[in-house]
């Protein structure tokens, strides 16, 4: 952080009360010339995640919404994450005093006034058939709601909301600007308990088992570290096999609250799973609108969503699906697409940009122009729902 | 003046939501505030989220400040508040006894030397909270009486009074450590 000029002139002018001022700030191992490192991190992440906040408010309608059974990938993904949220908000209550610098009465009491809080979450999805994926995303908790916004390159392009007073969850794809709800059944309810700090804190109480890893800096901040295992602390919606969950947690030695929390896992035998939550900000002010489910104008239903039915993975180059709208209209195998809807298409490069491109709303056309040998076609096509 | 001016400025780019603008705020304030907030608060170990709550609050309450001149007084009174807060959360929060006014001259009080901070900061710490927080203002801010009144929420003649028996106080714990 640089300094003013302001800062360092003001520094220069040194009478008796200003004398007085710093020796009495030196006294108490407090340099007067400015904040000290970690305070100026502390500082900016609080500027950061104002701005975010503000940012992150889009006033948006809220259409009607049907019953929808959920099938979105991602979705299952972070809804299976966000359990070791509670982790975050109740681990460190363990019973029988295994931590000598934490003072277990006043964690408790810190911990039951903890109304909301804020974190960044990564996860890393690995498997030897697809390879390592990863998302970040910044989670915001409260006991009643927790939305999570998944962020690429900065920009939002997936979020989840879950509003357990009223038992539902919401996804938002703005990539295919694809929306789902889902009723949570008792069941799911049940499952998700877990989130509430209290019943975290059962769990715990359960289990009372862990490993110390003693103390390091994480995150700047000097940590001592426990780690735990209990396949509890991951949930999973549709009913992937979860294995050999593996949680640490890091806290703060000087303020008894979480620093972060890592949590390994193996799902469906073949994809190892991290996910790490960092940089929790505790009793961040959140307005319950921020809880409700925004979905933009304009999206859509899975079921609204229509295809012209061609296959993209050699895109610009199509192949044509048999008995679909393409075929139908004329499209052949080998096309080669220059516009769509009128527009270039130079700028989309990948197979699925190219998919959210020509899906759409069901019913609606999209004017497509092929090159085909040295002849150039233009179809119209209209989009039908995707088959069962 | 200088420093007024300078001071105004960056608030008036503050309450505008420029970044670096909070950033300048908060290297000049922290040192002292945080030295405020200690001998206000000398039980908790929470400090830190204490000083980040008052600096959370100034970012969330400053385009409501009409007059830039007086952000000092401003920004300790939100500081005083939210140790006060945290006090009621623990109910430790003690009222303060109330205080007769007496005419004091300002030749009669004692003059601290800046080359004994050391002892000056021991024996500021074995005062009374109430004295020691008038005097900690006074020291680390420079600030006048009335400013001092207007971040305490008292008048300036209790300020005035609270000031003169805390420095003769203040005098005393000196010597006995000298002694």
């Amino acid at each position: 952080m640089q300094r003013s000029l302001y800062v360092k002139k003001w520094k220069g002018k040194m009478d008796n009360n200003k004398k007085l001022s710093e020796g009495l700030l030196k006294a108490d191992g407090i340099d007067p010339t400015g904040a000290t490192e970690s305070e100026r991190i502390a500082f900016g992440r609080m500027l950061d995640e104002r701005s975010k906040l503000k940012q992150s408010k889009p006033g948006i309608a809220w259409p009607d919404i049907r019953r929808i059974i959920m099938k979105h990938k991602l979705t299952k993904l972070a809804t299976a994450a966000l359990i070791p949220i509670a982790i975050i908000l109740g681990l460190n209550i363990i019973p029988g005093s295994g931590i000598a610098s934490v003072v277990l009465a006043d964690v408790a009491r810190e911990i039951e006034q903890v109304q909301n809080c804020v974190f960044k979450k990564t996860t890393i999805l690995s498997s030897e058939d697809n390879g390592a994926n990863s998302f970040d995303s910044l989670v915001y908790y409260t006991e009643a709601a927790v939305r999570e916004d998944i962020f690429d390159n900065q920009k939002i392009t997936y979020q989840v909301y879950v509003k357990f007073s009223e038992g539902i969850l919401v996804g938002v794809d703005h990539k295919t600007k694809v929306f789902k709800k889902m009723d949570l059944s008792d069941e799911d309810m049940e499952k998700m308990s877990p989130v509430s700090p209290k019943n975290i804190v059962n769990l715990i109480l359960g289990k009372g088992k862990y490993k110390k890893l003693g103390r390091k800096t994480v995150d700047e901040v000097l940590s001592e570290g426990f780690e735990f295992e209990d396949t509890r602390a991951m949930l999973s919606m549709d009913k992937k096999k979860i294995e050999n969950v593996v949680t640490r947690l890091w806290v703060d030695v000087k303020t008894n609250l979480p620093v972060r929390v890592e949590v390994d896992c193996v799902l469906n035998n073949d994809t190892k799973a991290s996910v790490v939550m960092c940089n929790p900000k505790w009793d961040v002010e959140l307005e319950p609108d921020f809880f409700e489910p925004k979905i933009p104008v304009g999206y859509m239903r899975p079921e609204q969503r229509g295809l012209i039915g061609v296959i993209l993975e050699d895109w610009p180059t199509l192949k044509v699906g048999s008995g679909t709208a393409a075929e139908k209209a004329g499209v052949k195998d080998g096309d080669v697409v220059l516009k769509v809807n009128g527009n270039s298409i130079s700028h989309i490069k990948s197979s699925g940009d190219a998919l959210n491109l020509l899906a759409g709303k069901v019913g609606e056309k999209v004017i497509l122009t092929v090159k085909r040998g040295e002849q150039i076609f233009t179809f119209e096509i209209e989009r039908v729902p995707l088959p069962k | 003046m200088e420093f007024e001016n300078q001071l105004e400025k960056i608030v008036h780019r503050c309450q505008e939501g420029e970044r670096t603008a909070f950033e300048e705020l908060f290297e000049m304030y922290q040192p002292r505030l945080k030295y405020y907030v200690r001998r206000l608060d000398t039980g908790s170990a929470n400090i830190d989220d204490t000083l980040q709550d008052i600096w959370l609050a100034v970012f969330k309450k400053i385009h409501k400040l009409k007059d830039a001149q007086v952000f000092a007084v401003w920004l300790y009174r939100i500081a005083r508040n939210k140790v006060y807060d945290g006090f009621r959360n623990k109910d430790r929060f003690v009222r303060l006894p109330e205080e007769d006014e007496i005419p004091v001259s300002g030749s009669d009080e004692p003059i601290f030397d800046a080359n004994d901070t050391e002892k000056l900061h021991t024996a500021l710490n074995k005062l009374k909270p109430y004295h020691k927080e008038v005097l900690t203002l006074s020291f680390i801010e420079q600030m006048p009486y009335q400013s001092i009144a207007d971040v305490v929420g008292c008048s300036i003649g209790t300020v005035r009074s609270r000031i003169f028996y805390a420095k003769k106080s203040l005098r005393e714990e000196m010597e006995r450590q000298n002694g």
